[in-house]
């Protein structure tokens, strides 16, 4: 026997009917040196709490550019070599990078308070940049447009429910990122690309979240707010990418019986990434031995901040979803940045995600 | 010693959120008491219904699934009626007037509470509607249905089961 059951309408109105959903507020991928990068919004579709035995499917795109502060090319920023382990200041110029990512997401309610939720993306990374500025091609470097597709870090989350109510929500959420995207990908020299760039982490990672939400006019106005941490463990080849800090919070208001608007502040902090390496500089002109190899300023293998890398960026985030059947919904969201501080890498520009939620019972 | 303290600090947490979230079962023990007013305006409290089989469905006009299941609420309420069967239909968050226009419009008769403030749903642990509780004639919780499940042949069962002799047989 097939069992419906509305639950709060207004945040089932941002990703899924029928279903318990909430937002958690998770950034899926995070921006780095030569900048893969993500939006950060709460969808209403990727961490949904549902009532036991409920299945829901959301499949969503996301498309981010990334461009150098100014445009064109950015000042030299430093590379990462990680056969010849080096952190190599000054050795690029970033251009542009565009992320591409689609996303299957499952939920699964094991019991009314315990939702499973699975992530699978799919990336496509388009990033060009020049590499070994001071070495190669008497000094000018050399231009590289590098592209990758595949299968990302797939996530493993568990959401709790406390005390929910009709009116009000609170969800904490534990995952666990499995390092299933490759990691092996080669850049134009047949060197293996640098971390930022490739499809996985080669490493496992872990996010905690919670999620707060409030129906301010029942099925007509909610109040939802969430907070995340991403930490990634270091991977075999001695890189760890930063810890994450998310901040979200935001309003949904639902118009026509199918059409909810949603908006939304975004904050995100990324900490530097690490890696275990020597420390050496590209030559400029005017240096000794320009071009050539890059000058050796520290020998020691340890581990150093990956300059460059980490970012903040506060974001506007308007939205719109609206419900196709009693059991199917679409959305769209832009990701408009206000405030941004890339540490000097490509910064992220207006993003866009869309995508369709399904319950699937 | 950070590491012990740290994990005796999380285990607490992790307890006393399970502790937080946690109610205690209803269906075996007595009905939380309900002390609403109904669409009229007069106060409707559960304890009044004590010697019926109440049928207590938690609902809204924008849950479709609650209304669908309504017009057999509708027909189980004037079939059963005589056997002390009774609905006590608890909207929630919404306004009178638009219940009213509601119950008018659909036709339904039943009575009708109005919990604007959730508190009373909060109280049967209620997160989702439709949910019904079917109590029986000593004020004990007797079914918990969360969903909509409930047709015609489904009350009449439930009835049948907990609803016992009807007050008139013993008379």
């Amino acid at each position: 026997m097939r069992v419906k059951h509305c639950i709060r309408p207004s945040a089932a109105g941002v990703g899924a009917l029928a279903a318990l959903v909430f937002l958690i507020g998770g950034a899926f991928e995070a921006s780095a040196s030569c900048g893969s990068a993500s939006c950060f919004l709460v969808t209403g579709s990727e961490a949904g709490v549902q009532p036991k035995g409920k299945l829901v499917v959301d499949l969503r795109y996301m498309y981010v550019p990334s461009n150098a502060p100014d445009g064109g090319l950015s000042g030299r920023v430093a590379a990462v070599d990680q056969e010849r382990r080096r952190v190599i200041l000054d050795e690029h110029q970033e251009h542009r990078t565009i992320t591409e990512t689609t996303i299957l997401d499952v939920n699964y309610g094991l019991t009314d308070r315990v939702t499973l939720e699975l992530t699978v993306p799919y990336r496509k990374i388009k990033h060009s940049h020049v590499i070994e500025v001071g070495e190669a091609n008497g000094g000018a470097g050399d231009f590289e447009s590098f592209q990758d597709t595949g299968l990302g870090d797939v996530r493993l989350t568990g959401k709790y429910s406390v005390l929910p109510t009709l009116r009000s929500l609170l969800v904490f959420g534990l995952g666990v990122d499995l390092p299933t995207g490759d990691s092996h990908a080669n850049n134009i020299e047949r060197k293996l690309q640098e971390p930022t760039l490739q499809l996985g982490r080669r490493t496992w990672g872990t996010v905690a979240s919670i999620y707060q939400s409030y129906e301010v006019i029942p099925h007509r106005l909610n109040q939802f707010a969430s907070a995340s941490y991403r930490h990634s463990f270091t991977g075999s080849n001695s890189y760890r990418f930063g810890d994450e800090y998310i901040l979200t919070g935001g309003m949904n208001l639902k118009t026509l019986n199918v059409v909810t608007l949603t908006g939304q502040f975004n904050w995100r902090y990324i900490v530097h990434d690490e890696f275990a390496g020597d420390l050496r500089r590209s030559l400029f002109p005017g240096d000794a031995g320009f071009p050539g190899d890059p000058e050796v300023i520290d020998p020691v293998l340890k581990r150093r901040p990956v300059p460059n890398t980490g970012s903040t960026m506060l974001a506007f985030s308007p939205g719109v979803s609206i419900a196709v059947t009693e059991r199917a919904s679409v959305y769209f969201h832009a990701q408009v940045p206000i405030a941004r501080d890339f540490n000097g890498g490509v910064q992220q520009e207006i993003s866009f995600l869309g995508g369709l939620t399904m319950a699937l019972n | 010693m950070r590491k012990l303290l740290f994990s005796v600090l999380l285990v607490v947490g992790v307890l006393g959120l399970l502790g937080m979230a946690a109610r205690p079962p209803l269906v075996g023990g007595p009905a939380p008491e309900i002390t609403l007013k109904n669409l009229q305006g007069q106060e409707v409290r559960l304890s009044d219904l004590r010697g019926k089989i109440v049928l207590l469905n938690f609902w809204a006009t924008w849950c479709k699934p609650c209304k669908d299941e309504m017009p057999a609420m509708q027909a189980s309420y004037d079939k059963l009626r005589d056997r002390g069967f009774v609905v006590l239909a608890v909207n929630e968050l919404e306004d009178t007037e638009k219940v009213i226009e509601h119950m008018r419009s659909h036709g339904h008769t039943f009575p009708v509470v109005m919990d604007h403030d959730n508190v009373v749903a909060n109280r049967y642990g209620v997160v989702g509607l439709p949910a019904s509780f079917i109590v029986d004639r000593q004020g004990i919780v007797r079914e918990q249905i969360m969903g909509s499940l409930l047709t015609e042949n489904r009350i009449t069962e439930l009835v049948n089961r907990y609803g016992g002799p009807a007050p008139s047989a013993h008379r």
